[in-house]
């Protein structure tokens, strides 16, 4: 015969305390796991005079509704240009090398898979994720487990 | 050389164990039969000629890993590939990427190529990399991207 060791009442509100505590727990492994997908990143990113890689970020986890994003890129605060002599010179095989630090160039060096980069290479954010995604679920199960009252 | 105009040594990796299997091939064939360009002239696969002013390149950027069954041979690879677009003129250009990426995202559990694919994919919608440098001058340049589940 089944015994009742704590109210209805006590179980809901420990069941609502634990679905907090896990929201928190995934919101801060996502967190931690945007950080190592920065860090891959940032080692295949090219480097010609080094401004690129420092503007790399991690934000978030954004609450969409009932969804959280994390949000790892390049240039957050870097508005992007339309002259063509500007994004010229933002060019990694232009004539002139990116040295105003309000150019946007994060977008053509990323997707310009044909030039050749002494150290990085093009497709350097979409290729961490590749390389890291297997490791999201395990990482996140391994948290939950973790989870207490 | 192929009838494609390019050269099929060294297809050999994992993603292409035969000449003929490569996403590339499979994508610059289906590009050539709607008409985006000829193979060798205005339509190149895996470099980018320093000329090209007006024409399309294809080029193969990975993926993710492969999506293995145990105990089955029905293994899926995931290859992304990406399509550049050069055209002098940049609403041509705008237009003719436009037309590209609604080319391959109505593509579902079809046979492109040689290869069978459970589906192409745009991962992002056209890109503007503005004006690029060629020989003789500049062009205007877009970028697609698709990823792709394919049958092994």
């Amino acid at each position: 015969m089944a015994k009742t060791l704590i109210g209805d009442d006590v179980l809901f509100a420990n069941l609502a305390v634990l679905k907090e505590h896990m929201n928190h727990a995934v919101a801060d492994g996502m967190r931690k796991f945007g950080g190592e997908i920065e860090t891959t990143s940032t080692e295949l990113c090219p480097v010609k005079v080094g401004e690129l890689r420092s503007r790399v970020f991690n934000e978030g986890p954004l609450l969409d509704d009932d969804v959280y994003i994390q949000v790892i890129g390049y240039e957050k605060f870097v508005q992007p240009v339309h002259n063509s002599q500007t994004i010229k010179q933002a060019l990694p095989w232009g004539q002139k090398e990116p040295k105003t630090k309000g150019i946007s160039y994060a977008v053509p060096v990323h997707e310009r898979t044909y030039v050749q980069h002494k150290t990085g290479e093009a497709k350097f954010l979409e290729k961490a994720v590749n390389k890291r995604e297997k490791e999201f679920n395990p990482y996140i199960q391994k948290i939950l487990k973790k989870v207490k009252l | 050389m192929s009838d494609l105009g390019y050269d099929l040594d060294g297809y050999d990796s994992y993603h292409s164990p035969v000449p003929g299997q490569s996403t590339g091939i499979d994508i610059i064939t289906k590009l050539t039969d709607e008409g985006f360009g000829t193979p060798g002239a205005d339509l190149f696969l895996g470099f980018m000629p320093d000329s090209l002013r007006d024409g399309v390149v294809v080029m193969e950027t990975g993926g993710a890993s492969p999506l293995e069954t145990y105990g089955s041979d029905d293994d899926h690879t995931r290859p992304s590939f990406q399509i550049l677009i050069r055209d002098s003129q940049y609403g041509r250009g705008k237009t003719k990427a436009d037309k590209i990426i609604r080319l391959f995202m109505k593509i579902a559990n079809e046979v492109v190529g040689n290869t069978y694919y459970q589906y192409i994919f745009p991962s992002s919608d056209v890109i503007s990399l503005g004006k690029v440098a060629v020989l003789d001058g500049e062009t205007n340049e877009f970028s697609t991207n698709f990823s792709t589940i394919r049958e092994v």
